[in-house]
């Protein structure tokens, strides 16, 4: 990355200095040091990845194919002087070459600027981009000369240009004449042994990424599903589905984690290990029992005999109360549940041996294995968070949202394949066309004072009541708890155990169709900015209901109450997946059949997508919470991910049909994403407090340790407090050491928003520019054409009609241009026109004339040439320059 | 895998991964697509001959169930077609199905919807494509002053240089900042 930087500000001197000649100041700023600092490296680097070719063309000459590749896709005409002096310079340095270039390419404005900047070089790059294809390139395959790096450069752009395009077979065939080529030079030619090894480490790679790819693929879960679900739905409803199964992958991942490094040795040891004898919490101190199963015998000298299923069945909890299975503990949660692998409870404190000779220490496999699975979720989600916000908001930045082009070229939906599904996509496309051809006068409407008044006041009251009542649902929660927490002291009755958790999905359930509903009086002008509001308002519902749960939990210090936590969580869970999912399924097909039966008009409800994606976020977060405390939990969740996702997709296909309003999945998406990731930073900052501040109970891994973390300190890393390594963390953990760092992390944060902010400003200005250029060349192609006419007029036989010049083919257009330039020079009396020297001088100083002035791009447009030239010659257009004039000039 | 009957030689699935977006697996499936289409004239086995020279005509390509609400269905066998017609080898088709796949790169994707787009072979998006595709689009319910209405509306959003008509150029400035131009552009296998 250095070397680049390096070589590219040097590459950058460079063409500063070749492009001596018209060098545009751009409000006092040389315009290229406006263009170039805003590279982005990391944009550049995605750039050069996405071209490449997935699998390369080729691994052999990745070296050289893929900054061609590049080139390419920038869309840098060989014919064009930019490209001449960029590739001209740098010769020999293809990776510098490459830099430069993308870098050339990195914002958006500017590979437009630099097309676009000059008419002759607009049409030269035309003709340099599309005749090679006018003729079918496919029809006949250029044979690619490839004369290594010492060829015309030119040749090889043009070449590589036609890569990224080419038919299959004629990429089959250059890659077959790339590797003879190779083959041929590494004959002539011999490696270094460096560069060898870094190539057979990079292939290596890549074919151990294409191995991981193929399995990934072939793995594909659901793959015809979901293509069902496409086909009927389109791509919205589908990434509900999608949303799903990435969930479940996750989830799998802590499954996964948590069975084999928790749940198995829990288990063995239970098998091998007499469970009842609790440990003695007072002699361990800080320090583990040392016990094992197999060669420590007891006190009798005999090895404890291991425990039976029967025996299993009847063990004693940690309320000291004999619990036998009975179904009502499947929803419940508690009772036989209570004393299983389940809950964070049962496991113990000790280290033991599974195997002769290995050690296995339970309190650091549970913290660790319970660490890992939270990175990976953590690291999993921001990744995919920031791809999605980079592609969605960053890559995409610029556009007009509503923009009329947008829906005609990306409207349809190729995912969709029922016949049903295409024609509501076909009204739903013609709907909005139609909508925005009315918009104007739509977005134009009188919002008078009052009325504005009224809207600001409804929101600002129905904000109110929103957060009022979250308060109440937090304080009735905290209510529900405490009686739930004081029967369980009591250990009398059961009954009340599942109201706290039947009443909060139902209220989870219900609330946000309130909240959809009464987003409709706010009268919010864009109506994503309602579905924003509505979806911010239930995961503000979600957290308050989570954090509740949590908060009472961490606060009740109960005798064991992160077994109490996780049952909590466990019922939620249950009952979510009863109410939300069964029982709404049930009531939507019920609905459904109803008005089947009994309305003519076959109106079906449209899949609430992000209603359904709430709840799954919900979920996710609950997941969160309760892990944790109960390592089961991960299978829980991946069963009842499992099922939800046939039964959604049964009620889905039955019961709903293709939306009406196109859903923009990319965008929302990004916004669950978002969701997700904040729900799982307050499930770190919850976890970060419990470690640090509170105490665990009696039971389970961390059982005799003030704090958690100290367990971890002193049994994972052997620390004690005279360490070096502890006394440096105890310092990092220092209050002003800590302020320190945030301080410097905010002044960054602080410096690339600016940046951010300049850049973008400057890509307005680099667009501004571009909308005038785009008038300067309307003008200016009107001076032409009555440059045109008078000349006609003067020469009495017209040559080529004026009327033509914007439809004409390309060629005809140059033809055109030129002979304006003629009839140009006829104007400006040179005595013969005829002598070529002349011409030539002439057309090279009009040429550069016209270039720096639409570099000034403000309407200092020749006003020697042509402002006043047609109208002394020509009376029909002197009206029209003169109005135009003023309107350029700022 | 010796017990299977070979559909494609060693070399050939090779070459076919790298040059397209897909795995080995989807290659196979994408010839069982193709062969279902026609199975009298498509052999089981595909030699490297076969591949290239034997082709399904437009008229069955267009009834790939993948295809067949697609509005583009025709245009879009134009533009992947080696005879330009429209009829469709086992390679064009794979060449197809792999630009289509979520697994392409923008640029790319973007280069062939412009083709698709450009009904005309023109090179340019002038009037008459923008129209053929508000038809298609919109199955003609749109009138016709009101397609014009929405086709100057379109160029006067996109058109740069101010010629009247989209050139690749600009039509890429606007697709690659379509925000749904990936998803909706895709078509699973």
């Amino acid at each position: 990355m250095v070397f680049r930087r390096d070589g590219s500000v040097r590459q950058r001197q460079q063409v500063v200095e070749l492009e001596v000649g018209p060098v545009v100041k751009l409000d006092g700023l040389d315009w290229r040091e406006n263009l170039f600092p805003s590279r982005n490296f990391n944009v550049n680097l995605e750039g050069l990845k996405t071209t490449k070719m997935k699998r390369g063309v080729n691994h052999s000459s990745s070296v050289e194919e893929i900054p061609m590749a590049r080139l390419d896709t920038i869309g840098i005409s060989s014919d064009s002087p930019e490209s001449q002096y960029l590739c001209g310079a740098n010769n020999n340095n293809l990776s510098r070459r490459n830099s430069l270039i993308s870098q050339h390419s990195c914002l958006s404005g500017i590979e437009s600027v630099s097309h676009h900047r000059v008419p002759e070089m607009y049409s030269d790059f035309e003709v340099g981009l599309y005749v090679p294809n006018k003729s079918p390139s496919r029809s006949n395959p250029h044979k690619t000369d490839n004369n290594g790096n010492d060829g015309s450069l030119s040749k090889q752009i043009d070449s590589a240009r036609r890569d990224a395009v080419m038919t299959l077979s004629e990429k089959r065939e250059k890659k077959a004449e790339i590797v003879r080529r190779n083959s041929e030079r590494s004959k002539e030619q011999t490696i270094g042994i460096f560069a060898m090894t870094k190539y057979s480490i990079s292939m290596s790679l890549q074919k151990f990424k294409e191995t991981v790819i193929t399995v990934a693929y072939s793995m594909d879960l659901w793959y015809g599903s979901l293509k069902l679900i496409e086909g009927s739905f389109g791509s919205g409803v589908a990434s509900y589905f999608r949303f799903l199964r990435w969930l479940l992958l996750l989830n799998l991942s802590s499954l996964i984690i948590s069975v084999s490094f928790l749940v198995v040795p829990q288990t063995l040891r239970q098998f091998y290990y007499n469970f009842d004898e609790v440990p003695d919490v007072t002699k361990n101190g800080g320090t583990y029992l040392e016990k094992s199963f197999f060669d420590i015998p007891d006190a009798n000298g005999t090895v404890p005999p291991p425990l039976t299923a029967a025996s299993l069945l009847h063990r004693t909890n940690p309320y000291g109360v004999h619990a036998e299975f009975s179904i009502t503990d499947l929803f419940t949660g508690e009772g036989f549940l209570t004393a299983t692998t389940m809950y964070y409870g049962s496991y113990g404190n000790q280290t033991f041996q599974l195997f002769e000779g290995y050690r296995y220490d339970l309190p650091n496999a549970y913290f660790f294995s319970m660490f890992v699975c939270y990175v990976v979720i953590l690291i999993t989600v921001s990744v995919s968070m920031a791809r999605s916000y980079r592609k969605t908001y960053i890559e995409t930045r610029g556009t007009h949202k509503g923009s009329l082009a947008l829906k005609v070229f990306s409207g349809w939906d190729y995912s969709v394949a029922t016949v049903k599904a295409a024609s509501l996509n076909q009204r739903r496309i013609y709907n909005e066309i139609k909508e925005a051809l009315n918009e104007e006068d739509f977005q134009k409407r009188d919002t008078s004072c009052l009325l504005r008044f009224t809207n600001i006041t409804v929101q600002f009251t129905l904000n109110f009541m929103f957060f009022f009542l979250m308060a109440g649902i937090a304080l009735s929660m905290w209510y529900l708890l405490g009686r739930h927490s004081a029967y369980l002291s009591d250990s009398t009755s059961n009954s009340h155990t599942m109201t706290m958790a039947i009443v909060t999905s139902l209220v989870m359930n219900i609330l946000p169709i309130g909240f959809s509903w009464i987003v409709r009086y706010e009268d919010y002008r864009n109506p994503r900015t309602a579905l924003y509001v509505t979806l911010l308002r239930t995961f503000i519902l979600n957290i308050v209901v989570i954090g509740t749960t949590a908060t009472f939990w961490l606060t009740h210090s109960d005798e064991c109450w992160e077994t109490a936590l996780g049952q909590e969580v466990y019922r939620l869970f249950i009952t979510d997946f009863i109410i939300s999912v069964l029982l709404m399924g049930l009531v939507e097909t019920f609905w459904s059949i109803i008005r089947r039966k009994f309305s003519k008009i076959s109106s079906q409800p449209e899949f609430n997508i992000a209603w359904n994606t709430l709840n799954l976020i919900y979920n996710q977060t609950l997941f969160l919470v309760g892990f944790y405390f109960s390592p089961l939990l991960s299978v829980v969740i991946v069963i009842k991910l499992f099922l939800t996702f046939y039964i959604k997709k049964a009620g889905a296909l039955y019961n709903c049909q293709a939306p009406k309003k196109s859903w923009r999945a990319a965008q929302t998406q990004t916004i669950f994403l978002i969701l997700t990731f904040i729900a799982l930073l307050g499930v770190f900052l919850v976890f970060g407090y419990l470690i640090v501040y509170v105490s665990p109970s009696k039971c389970g891994p961390f059982s005799g340790f003030k704090y958690m973390y100290e367990a971890i300190l002193s049994g994972i890393f052997q620390l004690h407090n005279d360490n070096v390594f502890f006394i440096t963390v105890l310092f990092l953990a220092k209050p002003g050491v800590i302020g320190g760092v945030l301080i410097a992390m905010c002044i960054a944060t602080y410096i690339l928003r600016a940046k951010a902010e300049a850049y973008t400003i400057e890509v307005e200005i680099l667009n501004n520019m571009l909308i005038q250029e785009k008038k300067d060349k309307a003008f200016l192609f009107k001076h032409i054409k009555n440059t045109e006419k008078a000349s006609q007029k003067m020469k009495g036989s017209p040559t080529l009609s004026s009327s033509s010049s914007f439809h004409t083919p390309l060629s005809a257009r140059r033809q055109l241009k030129i002979t304006t330039r003629e009839s140009q020079s006829s104007f400006l009396s040179t005595p013969n026109r005829r002598t070529h020297g002349l011409q030539r001088k002439f057309n090279s100083t009009s040429q550069i004339a016209s270039r720096s002035s639409w570099r000034y791009g403000r309407g200092n447009i020749r006003p020697d040439l042509l402002t006043d030239q047609p109208s002394t010659s020509s009376s029909s257009g002197t009206s029209g320059t003169k109005s135009d004039t003023s309107e350029m000039k700022p | 895998m010796g017990n299977k009957l070979v559909t494609f030689t060693e070399e050939q699935l090779n070459d076919y991964q790298d040059c397209t977006f897909f795995t080995r697996k989807e290659i196979l499936r994408v010839h069982k697509k193709f062969r279902e289409l026609q199975p009298d004239l498509v052999p089981r086995t595909m030699t490297k001959d076969d591949a290239v020279h034997v082709r399904v005509a437009r008229d069955i390509m267009e009834r790939l169930p993948e295809l067949r609400e697609n509005p583009f269905k025709s245009r879009i066998c134009e533009v992947f077609s080696s005879d330009g017609k429209g009829n469709l080898s086992f390679e064009d088709f794979l060449d197809m199905l792999s630009i289509l796949n979520e697994h392409a790169p923008r640029d790319i994707k973007v280069y062939y919807a412009f083709k698709i787009y450009d009904f005309d072979n023109d090179q340019f998006l002038g009037p008459s494509d923008l129209q053929q595709t508000l038809r298609l689009l919109t199955q003609s319910q749109l009138l016709p002053e009101e397609m014009t209405q929405v086709c100057e509306k379109v160029v006067d959003e996109c058109d740069v240089d101010a010629d009247g008509r989209l050139s690749y150029m600009e039509f890429e400035h606007v697709i690659t900042r379509a925000p749904d131009f990936l998803s909706t552009f895709h078509i699973r296998i």
